[in-house]
């Protein structure tokens, strides 16, 4: 029976809260646009999209059937069902899909949800990435329907199927092959002694370094088995739930036999790139040294100063340090906090610069809102001077200053998901796009004397092969010219402060390195046409000025020659100074120039209009079972109950029904008036999103406080979300309902139609750690009142209050405050409950209740075991990030008057399983304050002799 | 005779299980004599009957198997035997497709068979003894092997049984007892099945050699392709017809492994062919059926299926049939290369189609089994 009624609370309680955030707190999906949806149908896909995004649409089907022939090839299969295929013109709208129903990171760059076979793709303004992520979601449609059916057909069905970094590494293999991206990070983790063998690459599940790995494995098994080895091993995914047999007899070899072979074939291939190939510690000035760091921007200040991006914290913030080389990491001042805020959600971490002018103004982006803002903001006062929004533009990127302060150049993404330049006029307020193409264009920074960007760009011949080269736009008469070309990836140009130089990072040496190249002299009427040149470089003009075995980016050049950049070594970003760089040009080992060929026709992208008489036509909901399952319980005494619960959505998980159904009679008189059910309809498509329902619940129930009870309610409710920001949101709840409630041990019977109001109001910008929050805040303030409106039998009102705040205290500790309080008041009002691990500590589970209650409690989370392992002669297990904390609780619950307050004070121990459970062991002494007028003398604190221990589950507060 | 044959199939299938395998219990001991008694009907692969087909067939029956079936199916004059994919034996009447009956051999484990006379070999595909002789005239198991994962099919020759294993190891079984009679080691691992004619036994690798042998295992002369060799060579006018996943289709001289043409379509096969007077007729995973020159391996025509090609063709007559995911097996006049008839089956055809006179039989995912008479 505790059972049913925890379930049916949840339910309600669910049903009427936050319908995008766990219950109660929780950030928000917040749906800023009405997409008029539209399909358009090829031989083998539904692809969904709206009309701003048509010619996008169309590339991405012609991309997709080219993938699915390629696919059918690589894994000897077909797909008979039609496969969905859902596309966003930027990542800020695929931010906004109901496909799931959870938040999406940036990191995020596509997924394939196997409940409805959706592939979900966002664009980023790259053709080459957008068909990138298409295809490696495609591999996991194929994936997923040849090892079905093969589990299928030997009667499998609860197989594991294959372990997800076979899956992962298997679709980054067959979507990119191997390309500098991976080669960093292998080389990476084999020189630096982090590689995971397979045997251990559950410890990483889920990770980048994971994906990378599985990637590695992939192509090891293909140059030395055969690429045939590969379908092998997924065809034979039936011979065992343990796919190390599988590998074992698919491969012939021992999974620990075949990991020495793998990481000795790495280690022979990167261990002599340290005899011409340097760590950047070793060879440079390091000035950031833990984290994430990246995007840095030269600032004179009293002295040399960089601004730069970084994830150190956990939140990305806008940091400014010194820029001279040290021994430890110099103190760090925060410029810009970002990710909690409306203001500042996202900076667009790995993929947008930011940059300083003369006059001391940063000029960097951040996400607000629906879109994209651009902030200027003066260094020393810290003080924001100036931001601009853009009537279509979603998404912008890599401001980059005019020698003048002036003007902005930027790379920006509009609605329909086409890149362009732009440049911003500060003082006209007037924007100016510059290619109106549907190539990417990226990185632009403008030429010491103002007159002409160079950028990196798909444009080139090899663009069609998804490779980035450099180019040149002058300004006055709108000419590009090419600088470098090439089947490598040339990006992020800097001009030296002199303009003799540019620098640019490029793969072509086999991972990033920096390199530069002679600016080309440029006056006004004497660009060259592009076709007509032939060397793009002087013969000795090319050169690589840093020789790293992993990956440089961001080059930022100092005034006086100096050289800023970002290193990727130690599975980190960290900004490294090199001094003197623009004298070291010179003695650089030059490399033979790019050449272009005299006459080279720009390449277009191919687009595939729909097939069939369905071509395209606008998107209509209907539904699909999403999940269906069943349950009966027997129980000796209470006897036998059994259910059914059914969710169906439709393909854009904008609508969403679910149905519970369920009957717990004890006997064939009560089969009827036993019906449960619940019916709730969710609409998620606009920005407030609604629920409304209809129930019916009728049964036997207990609690600590009612005892055993009879009630039947049934009625209709009504909740609404509508999200201020993605930090905060406000909730409103109507519940009506018929109640009919019997107390057994009084024998009292009270009927009642009940009326409940409530309306929340819920910020949360809280920062997680491995086991709970340790920054930022949590608040919930909620009020709202119940009354029978027939018989005046109920009549309270009710405030909550919960908030929760984090003080940092270093990287990996804070302390947590807590202050709760909760009150009904009125007739008939329900209790609240406490106790327990969940609130107060060493008090039962909800054994203390009242119409009140109020806890203060303190809570210092710290790092206790990084690593823990146990070793049997069978195998082993690891854990790790074991956390500590060393927590006061201080409360009560009461109804009518607050006499005494409890407390405890201990110390706890969490472990988190899985990414999901979070095992919570503490061990303390309760006390007793008598006097709560004089809750401040340490002699009314009354502590039991007694330790207690509590061993539960869940996160911290 | 139909009765007693019946009689013995009914008791061929009656079985107990003991040890870990089935076992067969005979009434009326009898030496079996199949039209189809192996894949590809004969050592040398080959999948050709001489009936001609009479279109549009009908359809006599279709019929569920309680699993998945593999791709070899074995029929006699009046039957169809087929290895599920969860480790049984079962067998249909050509008839009507009545069950006549199925035995467990305990694990799920896929299996195959093939059967000459007497003599029944069962291929479990893992596991330990998993390689079963049993003996038709006494009813029981012979014998046993444990020979590692084979993921072939077994190839009989006269009285002896051909097996190669994924470790590349190839086997040469005396039929009666089980008994190893030669053995060789291929230099990398294997995942298809032998071929045989004349004293050549013809195997390709997993690093794309084409291997042949003589009889007692003993190496005579290599061919290098450029990836891994999934399907059985076809044996035919003294010439090795062989598909490989590098794309490309070769045909070798079988005395000494000679090229005597090869023709790159650019797509893996994963199928054998099936080989007329003046055809080599093969599927890829391009969507196509390709009908090639015996002599110079010039296309004489291709066919889009519109899908990745499933099965092998069989040869019937004038017309080949072939299997392909899109769930339809289609009949293509082989001379002119267009299709003369076509069955949408329930699944995809995964099995390669078989013919028993007058009986087309073949199989599609989802367990069916379907036969059709050809004239």
């Amino acid at each position: 029976m505790m059972k049913k009624t925890i379930l049916t609370l949840t339910i309600l309680l669910g049903l009427t809260s936050v319908l995008h955030s766990q219950y109660y707190f929780g950030r928000n999906k917040v749906i800023y646009n009405q997409f008029d949806w539209r399909i358009l149908q090829t031989d083998h896909f539904d692809i969904y999209y709206y009309p701003q995004m048509r010619e996008l649409a169309e590339i991405g089907a012609a991309y997709a059937e080219e993938s699915y022939l390629f696919l059918e090839n690589k894994f000897n299969h077909s797909i008979h069902d039609r496969i969905p295929l859902i596309f966003y013109a930027t990542h800020a709208h695929f931010q906004e899909t109901n496909t799931i129903s959870f938040l999406i990171p940036e990191g995020i760059g596509g997924f394939f949800e196997f409940l409805k076979g959706r592939v979900v793709v966002p664009a980023n303004g790259s053709i080459a990435d957008f068909k990138n992520v298409l295809r490696h979601e495609l591999v996991h449609v194929f994936t997923h329907s040849k090892v079905n059916r093969i589990l299928k057909n030997h009667r499998m069905t609860n197989h594991p199927g294959l372990p997800l970094w076979f899956v992962e590494g298997l679709a980054e293999f067959w979507s990119r092959g191997w390309d500098s991206e991976a080669e960093m990070f292998i080389r990476d983790a084999v020189i630096n002694g982090y590689l995971f063998p397979v045997e251990r690459i559950y410890e990483i599940s889920g990770s980048f370094l994971m994906y990378k790995e599985g990637q590695a494995v992939l192509r090891y098994i293909a140059a030395t088995y055969g690429d045939e080895k590969i379908l092998q091993l997924i065809e034979n995914v039936w011979m065992s739930a343990q796919f190390e047999q599988v590998m074992q007899i698919t491969l012939g070899v021992p999974l620990r036999e075949f990991d020495q072979s793998w990481i000795y074939t790495l280690k022979k291939q990167y261990y002599p790139l340290l005899a011409r190939e340097d760590a950047a510690a070793r060879v440079s000035d390091q000035i950031t040294r833990r984290g994430i760091n990246i995007k840095p921007a030269f600032y004179q200040a009293d002295s040399e100063c960089v601004v730069f991006i970084s994830n150190r914290s956990g939140y990305a913030n806008i940091y400014k340090t010194s820029a001279r080389k040290a021994q430890k990491e110099p103190e760090m001042e925060i410029l810009v906090k970002g990710e909690r805020s409306a203001e500042f959600e996202s900076f667009h971490l790995l993929n947008s610069a930011i940059d300083v002018n003369r006059q001391g103004e940063l000029v960097f982006v951040s996400k607000n809102g629906e879109k994209d803002v651009l902030y200027i903001m003066d260094v020393k006062e810290k003080r924001i001077l100036e931001k601009y929004e853009f009537a279509d533009l979603v998404s912008l990127f890599s401001p980059n200053w005019h020698p003048d302060g002036s003007k902005i150049a930027f790379s920006g993404l509009a609605f329909s998901g086409r890149s362009d330049l732009y440049v911003f006029d500060r003082l006209s307020k007037r924007l100016q796009p510059l290619l109106n193409d549907a190539f990417d264009d990226r990185d632009p920074v403008f030429s010491p004397d103002g007159s002409c960007l160079a950028f990196s760009s798909d444009r080139g011949p090899s663009g069609e092969h998804g490779f980035y080269n450099l180019f040149l736009y002058h300004l006055e008469d709108h000419k590009i010219r090419h600088i470098t070309n090439g089947m490598v990836q040339d990006l992020m140009p800097a001009w030296s402060p002199d303009g003799s130089h540019i620098a640019f990072v490029s793969d072509r040496s086999g991972t990033q390195n920096i390199w530069t190249l002679p600016a080309p002299s440029i006056q006004q009427g004497e660009m060259p046409d592009w076709s007509e040149s032939s060397a793009l470089q002087p013969p000795d003009g090319l050169k690589q000025i840093t020789s790293f075995v992993c990956g440089a980016y961001d080059p930022e050049w100092m005034p006086n020659g100096d050289l800023l950049f970002t290193v990727f070594e130690n599975f980190s970003f960290n900004i490294y100074r090199e001094p003197a760089a623009l004298t070291q040009i010179a003695a650089a080992t030059a490399h033979p120039p790019d050449t272009l060929a005299c006459y080279t026709p720009q390449w277009n992208f191919r687009k595939l209009l729909g097939s069939g008489d369905s071509r395209d036509f606008k998107y209509k909901p209907r539904f699909s079972l999403d999940i269906a399952q069943s349950q009966i319980t027997q129980d000796p005494i209470f006897g036998t109950s059994g259910g059914a619960q059914l969710v169906v959505s439709d393909m854009l998980g904008n609508y969403q029904y679910f149905f519970l159904l369920y009957n717990n009679a004890r006997t064939r008189d009560e089969f009827f008036s036993s019906f449960n059910f619940a019916v709730t309809r969710m609409d998620l498509s606009r920005r407030t999103n609604i629920a409304m329902g209809l129930y019916h619940f009728a049964g036997q129930y207990y609690s600590r406080y009612d005892h055993w009870f009879w009630e039947r309610r049934y009625g209709g409710y009504g909740a609404l979300s509508y999200p201020l920001s993605k930090f905060k949101r406000i909730e409103a709840s109507l519940n009506v309902r018929f109640s009919d409630k019997e107390w057994y041990a009084s024998g009292y019977r009270r009927k009642a139609l009940l009326v409940s109001n409530f309306v929340s109001y819920v910020k949360d910008n809280s920062l997680w750690g491995p086991t709970g929050p340790i920054d930022g805040t949590r608040l919930n303030i909620t009020l709202g009142n119940t009354l029978d409106i027939a018989h005046s039998n109920v009549n309270f009102v009710t405030a909550i209050l919960d908030y929760r705040r984090y003080f940092r205290l270093s990287n990996q500790s804070a302390h947590g405050i807590r202050v709760w309080t909760q009150v009904n008041h009125g007739k008939e009002s329900m209790p609240f409950f406490m106790g327990g691990s969940w609130d107060l500590r060493g008090y039962g589970f909800w054994r203390l209740w009242g119409t009140k209650l109020a806890l203060v409690s303190n809570e210092l989370r710290f790092p206790f075991i990084d690593r823990f392992i146990l070793n049997f002669p069978f195998g082993g297990l690891a854990f790790s990030a074991i956390r500590g904390a060393l927590f006061v609780d201080v409360g009560n619950a009461w109804d009518e008057e607050l006499k005494t307050l409890l407390g405890s004070t201990g110390f706890g121990v969490r472990l988190r399983l899985a990414q999901m459970l979070v095992l919570r062991f503490d061990v303390g002494r309760k006390f007793e304050v008598e006097d709560i007028h004089k809750f401040y003398q340490p002699r009314q604190y009354d502590f039991e002799s007694a330790w207690f221990t509590q061993f539960f589950f869940g996160w911290d507060f | 005779m139909r009765k007693r044959l019946t009689i013995c199939l009914i008791s061929i299938m009656i079985f107990t299980l003991a040890a870990g395998c089935g076992k067969f219990t005979l009434k009326h001991p009898a030496r079996l004599s199949l039209a189809w008694p192996q894949l590809g009907r004969s050592p040398h692969r080959n999948a050709v009957c001489s009936t001609p087909p009479r279109f549009p067939l009908s359809l006599i029956w279709e019929k569920r198997a309680s699993s998945a079936l593999g791709i070899t199916m074995l029929a006699g004059m009046n039957y169809v035997l087929f290895g599920t994919q969860d480790g049984k034996m079962e067998g249909l009447y050509l008839k009507d497709g009545d069950k006549i009956g199925k035995i467990n051999i305990r694990s799920k484990v896929e299996l195959t068979a093939a059967i000459a006379g007497e003599h029944m070999i069962v291929v479990k595909r893992l596991g330990e003894k998993n390689i079963i002789g049993y003996d038709l005239t006494k009813g029981k198991t012979a014998w046993e092997l444990s020979a590692g994962h084979v993921p072939g099919e077994p190839l009989i020759v006269e009285k002896r049984v051909y097996l190669a294993t994924a470790g590349g190891q190839l086997l040469c079984l005396d039929m009666t007892d089980g008994k190893k009679q030669y053995e060789y080691q291929l230099p990398s691992a294997c995942s298809t099945t032998p071929a045989f004619l004349d004293d050549r036994l013809i195997i390709g690798d997993d690093r794309g050699t084409i291997h042949a042998l003589t009889a007692h295992l003993e190496p005579v002369w290599q061919y290098p392709t450029n990836a891994a060799i999934r399907s059985p060579a076809v044996l035919a006018h003294g010439t090795v017809f062989q598909g490989s996943t590098d794309g490309t289709f070769y045909a070798l001289t079988m005395a000494d492994g000679a090229l005597r043409w090869k023709t790159d379509i650019g797509a893996k096969i994963y199928h054998p062919a099936a080989i007329s007077d003046s055809l080599v007729i093969f599927g890829a995973t391009n969507h196509m059926v390709y009908a090639v020159s015996r002599e110079r391996g010039s296309i004489q025509w291709r066919y889009d299926c519109g899908s990745v090609i499933a099965t092998a063709p069989l040869l019937c007559g004038d017309h080949v049939f072939i299997g392909a995911m899109n769930k339809k097996l289609y009949a293509i006049d082989a001379a002119q290369g267009d299709v003369t008839w076509e069955y949408t089956a329930k699944g995809r055809i995964r099995s390669y189609p078989i013919a028993v006179d007058p009986y087309l039989i073949f199989s599609s995912e989802d367990d069916y089994v379907y036969c059709f008479r050809l004239h």
